[in-house]
């Protein structure tokens, strides 16, 4: 009988304990970034605005997005960081825009003028390669990795479950056209995870992966030598990601300072050492320099019109479904 | 005294609430998969299922994967259950601790500390490589028999051993004296009467399999089964077709479900009472056969209990990024836990004990309603109880998700954490309080109420105390599947609800091996403390039934 009283008493405690709430001076800050990414951001607020307290809610950009979605009525949160374009392209009605005044030493393909949200770093899809498993010479172009000589050996994620897996599929489409699609379908095996490619890749499970380049750096980084990655020469494509202020959010003016510190020099410079992704302002090439990643302007870049991919989707993923068999 | 008050309005009470939480959102799943985009009658879901060969690919891989395993399962578990059995080996008493190896080390840690020895970046892998010798993929087939062998072996054991000891020996001796060969006698007589012990036990191990989550997605890279392919369905990113959701469900419903009717059917044919039991003499054994045997069991039980170990040592290993460094010790991951992540272990504290109280206390009074105040409601009570066994983790998520999300009846999402976790050990939880109940006898009660004590308080006051070893049983069993639950929360859970092993999964996912680790021993600790505490402090049995 004892611990039953025990039970419900705890029981009735953690009740009591589970309700917070945020008051003035205070951001309520909804992220999809890795914990350490976070602690940098609180340490830079620490000392730059030492009167805001940041309450960090953390999980995946999917489920954050739609608590957000969720809290619609009565809004809890003050700014989401950080998503995907085309993610956030779907939730665009819970945004508010805001111009700060740093979005001018942004790149220009992330300042992001018509949208409510601002780029705070972009990936670039690259190709993974792992040494120890590879037969002959890593093919250097998209064109390359096609050949039916690779067949079986490179993985992507599956276009219809991840966004930036989608991003590269249009891509390709973009510079091979439908032929190019019926090339690629033919040769990748699928992943179910944007995650499931670059973890493939580095046990060796394939030789050659379609993966972002943080997700390859990090294993570089880490010291896994038969590791490394190619960035095509026949042009590769971005997917750049933002962050939004909440539409009514409780504090959103301490949030705007929060947002013009996550895109200051300083910072930016500090998450990029951290994660490997590249920042969104213009002027961190020493930086990127430093960290042993080519400078933006040494890669072949393919410009990709985000609404026009947008609108591709269906008929895409359709003719992609049908090459696949 | 009115004759409804208080049991048959208590019996009225835990209908509807098993009616509300569990037959309706299994319904609604049911329902939902003959509905099509335009909200019409349709077939399209099935139709889908039935013409796009992936479907039907995962289906049939689920359906091999189950039937093989099922199949290492009994073999390893008969075999172990024999030779502790029959022969007197050196370490007899560490094979008593097998059965807590499954409770203790949840299957997604298992998974991971397999692929920390044997992935392709694994520890024995490299040793391999090192000394120039193959070894083969462990991601697909290899892995997934490989692994699950290993974690569910110990149900078929559990169960051979049970039947086993309670095997009267003068029949063996009888075959034998009759002048039957020993090996012939085995097979003749031995077997035929421990065969639905080891068959039931074997379904479960194949339901288990089929619903299998956590190590199907670690491993299953290659092989398409139905229980990821429900869980991708649903957890898409760009928003999922409710139509194919419900259909993947329904079919991963009908498949337990005839399973559990094909085990029943079975069973209810087949039943030996055994007279008197004699038990079997303990052999000793000698020379090259004790080596072969006690090795061969040693090597089991070594392998079951590595999975901890690997975790222990992996959470303690440098690691930069995802690449590890054995052999080089950190306290790091255990620190930056301590920095960022307490709320993590908060929350799997608040919503397990959440979970098992409430499942505790209904599973107590569903026992007492069911064994002692039978009325009319009592069959359906009885139906509704089975339900939670026809679904897996995955399917009672969305199930719970799309039922609860809009509709009639809206619930906060750490609520549904808590329904998930605690509607899932139900079934076990009512089974276990009402382990002693049947030994209670009736008078007692009616001695109590004809002194004049209500009914309620005879309830507290003389009932309960009886039954508490069967209810701390139930607490302890249920407590550590709900902190180890993975497969429903982590269709369930928003923003800011994480626990360990959801927690667990999304490390695992970003490849970061050592900061998973050092949550895996921390989620083990915590289902290990009431365990030791429960068997150590207040004797409670856990493996009585």
């Amino acid at each position: 009988m004892r611990y039953l009283g025990y039970a419900s008493t705890f029981t009735l405690l953690t009740i009591i304990g589970a309700a917070t709430n945020a008051t003035a001076g205070e951001v309520n800050l909804y992220t999809s970034n890795s914990e350490d990414a976070v602690a940098l951001v609180l340490d830079a607020v620490a000392e730059q605005a030492p009167d805001i307290k940041i309450n960090v809610i953390g999980g995946g950009s999917g489920s954050l997005l739609r608590r957000i979605e969720a809290e619609q009525s009565a809004p809890v949160a003050d700014l989401f960081w950080s998503s995907g374009f085309s993610t956030l392209a779907g939730f665009s009605n819970l945004f508010t825009a805001y111009e700060s005044p740093e979005a001018d030493s942004l790149l220009p393909a992330l300042q992001t003028e018509s949208a409510p949200w601002t780029g705070t770093n972009t990936h670039v899809t690259v190709i993974m390669v792992n040494s120890d498993v590879l037969d002959g010479e890593a093919p250097q172009t998209w064109e390359a990795l096609m050949d039916k000589r690779w067949a079986g050996q490179v993985t992507m994620a599956d276009p219809a479950n991840s966004s930036s897996s989608y991003a590269q599929l249009y891509g390709i489409y973009q510079l091979y056209g439908e032929e190019g699609v019926r090339n690629l379908a033919d040769i990748v095996e699928l992943q179910g995870s944007t995650s499931g490619v670059y973890k493939a890749v580095a046990q060796g499970e394939y030789p050659l992966g379609m993966t972002m380049e943080y997700a390859a750096q990090r294993y570089i980084h880490g010291g896994q030598d038969d590791i490394s990655m190619i960035y095509p020469t026949d042009g590769t494509f971005l997917s750049p990601e933002g962050m939004a202020l909440i539409k009514n959010g409780p504090n959103s003016e301490e949030a705007k300072q929060v947002y013009d510190l996550l895109l200051s020099q300083n910072l930016q410079e500090q998450l990029f050492d951290l994660t490997f992704r590249r920042p969104s302002r213009a002027d961190l090439d020493d930086a990127i320099a430093n960290s042993g990643l080519p400078l933006m302007e040494d890669i072949n870049i393919i410009e990709v019109d985000e609404t026009e991919a947008g609108e591709q989707r269906d008929y895409l993923l359709e003719l992609w479904a049908d090459a696949r068999g | 005294m009115n004759r409804f008050f208080p049991w048959g309005f208590l019996s009225v009470t835990a209908l509807v609430f098993l009616a509300i939480f569990v037959a309706y959102p299994i319904l609604g799943v049911l329902f939902r998969s003959f509905i099509g985009e335009n909200g019409a009658f349709s077939l399209d879901g099935f139709e889908t299922f039935l013409t796009r060969g992936k479907y039907l690919e995962a289906l049939m891989n689920t359906v091999i994967l189950g039937l093989i395993v099922t199949l290492t399962c009994t073999i390893l578990g008969v075999f172990l259950a024999f030779v502790v059995a029959r022969y007197d080996i050196p370490f007899a008493n560490i094979v008593l601790l097998l059965p807590l190896s499954v409770l203790i080390i949840p299957e997604l840690i298992s998974a991971q500390s397999w692929v920390m020895v044997f992935g392709n970046n694994g520890l024995i892998t490299n040793l391999f490589k090192a000394l120039g010798l193959p070894f083969p993929r462990f991601y697909g087939w290899f892995g997934l028999i490989y692994v699950m062998t290993l974690t569910y072996y110990v149900h078929v054991f559990l169960a051979a051993l049970a039947a086993l000891r309670g095997f009267d020996h003068s029949l063996e001796e009888a075959g034998q004296s009759l002048g039957t060969a020993p090996f012939t006698t085995y097979f003749r007589v031995v077997f035929p009467t421990i065969l639905p012990a080891v068959l039931a036990s074997g379904l479960i191990v194949f339901t288990l399999v089929i619903g299998n989550f956590a190590i199907s997605i670690a491993l299953a890279q290659r092989v398409p089964l139905l229980s990821v392919m429900t869980y991708r369905s649903f957890i898409s990113e760009l928003g999922g077709n409710p139509t194919m959701q419900s259909t993947l469900a329904t079919v991963s419903i009908l498949l337990v479900s005839g399973v559990l009717f094909l085990q029943k059917r079975y069973l209810s044919k087949r039943n030996y009472q055994m007279v008197a039991g004699r038990s079997t003499p303990r052999i000793k054994l000698r020379g090259w056969k004790a080596l072969l045997i006690s090795g061969g069991a040693g090597l089991i039980i070594v392998l079951s209990l590595m999975p901890a170990l690997v975790v222990l040592m992996g959470s303690f290993t440098v690691s930069r990024g995802p690449v590890m460094y054995w052999g080089q010790f950190t306290l790091e991951h255990y620190v930056r836990i301590w920095d960022f992540n307490l709320a993590v272990i908060g929350n799997s504290l608040k919503f397990a004990s959440l979970a098992t109280g409430l499942g505790v206390c209904f599973a107590t009074l569903v026992s007492y309603l069911l064994v002692k105040k039978r009325s009319v409601f009592s069959p359906v009570l009885d139906y509704l109880l089975l339900l939670p066994l026809t679904i897996s983790g995955t399917v009672l998520g969305i199930a719970l998700a799309q039922g609860f999300n809009s509709g009639p009846i809206v619930l906060s999402g750490g609520l549904l954490m808590v329904l998930a976790m605690m509607v899932r050990r139900l079934p076990f939880g009512v089974r276990n309080a009402s382990s002693n109940l049947h030994n209670i006898s009736n008078s007692i009660e009616e001695a109590s109420v004809s002194l004049g004590v209500p009914p309620v308080r005879t309830f507290f006051n003389v009932v309960l105390p009886l039954m508490a070893p069967g209810i701390a049983a139930a607490a302890i069993l249920t407590w550590v599947t709900t902190v180890a639950e993975l497969s429903a929360s982590v269709v369930i859970y928003q923003a800011g609800q994480e626990t360990l092993p959801i927690q667990i999964f999304r490390l695992i996912s970003s490849d970061l091996m050592a900061r998973a680790s050092a949550f895996g021993v921390i989620n083990m600790f915590i289902i290990l403390v009431p365990v030791f505490f429960g068997i150590k402090v207040m004797k409670v049995r856990l493996f009585s039934s």
